[in-house]
């Protein structure tokens, strides 16, 4: 079954403690100016302001791998995980402008160019390095750890099934009460 | 509820990265080369040739190499790690993927070039036949290097900008537009002369260019009133007004449609009638700004949406 996030903003609201974006680069050591997962805000400072939390979506057909030149992008078949092949990855950027969630992250390095390599949210099965001292590839359990943190229950994750089956519960609750706004998720 | 733009070029930016200036000169040159080739390829099938028409022959095909090859360098600028797909061009293996199809046309055309300069400087001798077949061939591979820099946007699908009908003629117009006028500019220099054929082609592709301007604009706001979702609603009408009267609306009238093709089209009209070279090359200095702007422009206006249910 594909692993997923529910972004779940009008049920449960982020209230843009940013402890997702902590965790996150905590736990896969991230360097500066990359965000696996950042809250942006819609409507700042007026009515109907928002808060969504944007990782990778980790998308049933991800645009960012029909684009990638070099094949880099790559969906695991057995949870649906959206990966990166770093070696042969050659930082086009082509995945950036193909992505419309603004997933794919680039470390800005000097005047000229960047680091190269693209970075994104791999339910935290990768960090940022992705091999260990000995060069061997890591695999983690996928485990996200911005959802374990999230004090709002705005971030959901796990098997698709399972998180379609919570919406609808919280939706019905709503509904009972008279208070569903709408319904918003992202698969 | 509006929808959350993202803006890429030019440094705004919220999140990803952007592509900047060196992808819009690598667009440009792009262009560039494929309709220098095309000039020259055109200018050998003449059938009354004149020494400007032998000169522009000439630079045409051996300017389009290395034209093509500087806009190479200003995208490896930019993006340092691309070189190693230069070394190992196998990299280039997802042929899904526009960038990876357009560098392997790339490659094809430069392996012609490389072939018809060695003939035309005398290193090697083709056949008569062959060497309109190589040239007819490698016209073939400049069009599509030309079409590879418009269909490359086109792959961004939730770019709208960058989906617009208009994108792959405007291109491919104008790539072939700025082709000319550099052989132009070259033939005027070196042997003091011009022909009306080239202006007349020039002057063509320009009207072309101005109605295609025109759907490009009546398309993209098509896009952004009608579009079945609103996030490409959105980042179409915020790349529109970027255009029309916002922060790139300076660069894409005064500068695209003004410097580019209204200005040109006076010039070359003035040179009918009276022949100065100066007017001549300000008109093709003119075509060669505007292209660049364009991409520029195209670039830099780019918006996206976020995706809202």
């Amino acid at each position: 079954m594909p692993l997923k996030f529910l972004m779940d903003v009008f049920h449960s609201p982020c209230i843009k403690c940013k402890g997702c974006e902590a965790i996150c680069k905590n736990q896969n050591d991230t360097p500066e100016g990359v965000f696996r997962i950042r809250v942006v805000t819609i409507n700042e400072g007026q009515e109907g302001q928002i808060n969504i939390p944007m990782p990778c979506l980790h998308c049933n057909d991800p645009p960012c791998m029909k684009v990638c030149p070099t094949g880099a992008i790559y969906k695991r078949s057995e949870d649906g995980v959206v990966l990166v092949t770093k070696d042969i990855c050659i930082g086009c950027g082509y995945c950036a402008t193909a992505c419309p969630f603004g997933a794919p992250q680039f470390r800005a390095k000097g005047a000229f160019g960047l680091d190269g390599k693209m970075d994104k949210c791999t339910f935290c099965v990768q960090p940022y390095n992705p091999e260990d001292a000995s060069g061997n590839e890591i695999f983690r359990d996928p485990k996200s750890r911005c959802s374990m943190i999230c004090p709002t229950g705005t971030i959901n994750f796990g098997e698709q099934a399972d998180l379609a089956k919570k919406l609808r519960e919280r939706a019905a609750e709503k509904m009972a009460a008279g208070t569903l706004e709408s319904i918003f998720i992202f698969f | 509820m509006p929808d959350y733009i993202f803006f890429y070029g030019l440094g705004i930016h919220e999140l990803g990265k952007p592509w900047g200036v060196a992808i819009a000169t690598y667009l440009f040159l792009g262009g560039l080369a494929g309709g220098a080739y095309l000039a020259g390829y055109f200018m050998s099938l003449l059938k009354t040739k004149t020494e400007f028409t032998r000169s522009v022959e000439n630079f045409g095909v051996i300017s389009s190499g290395i034209i093509l090859i500087t806009g190479l360098m200003s995208l490896i600028l930019d993006h340092p790690n691309v070189i190693y797909a230069v070394f190992n061009p196998f990299l280039f293996r997802n042929l899904y993927s526009w960038l990876a199809l357009g560098s392997w046309i790339i490659l094809l055309f430069l392996l012609f070039w490389f072939v018809l300069v060695m003939d035309l400087r005398g290193y090697i001798k083709i056949p008569g036949k062959w060497k309109l077949i190589t040239g007819s061939v490698n016209a073939f591979f400049a069009f599509m290097v030309i079409l590879y820099t418009a269909l490359l946007l086109r792959d961004a699908r939730f770019v709208p900008l960058w989906t617009s009908n208009a994108i792959p003629p405007l291109f491919i117009v104008s790539g072939i537009s700025t082709g000319l006028a550099a052989c132009l500019i070259y033939g005027i220099l070196k042997v003091r002369g011009s022909d009306v054929r080239i202006k007349k082609a020039d002057v063509s592709l320009i009207a072309i260019e101005l109605l295609l301007v025109g759907y490009f604009l009546w398309d993209l706001g098509n896009i952004s009133s009608s579009a079945d979702y609103s996030f490409v609603r959105a980042g179409a009408g915020a790349s529109l007004s970027f255009m029309i009267s916002g922060t790139f609306s300076t660069m894409f009238l005064a500068g695209f449609v003004g410097v580019g093709l209204v200005l040109p089209l006076i010039f070359y009209s003035i040179s009918f009638f009276r022949k100065t070279e100066i007017v001549e090359i300000l008109s093709a200095i003119s075509v060669l700004a505007g292209g660049y702007i364009f991409r520029v422009v195209i670039i830099a206006a780019a918006a996206k949406a976020i995706v809202l249910p």
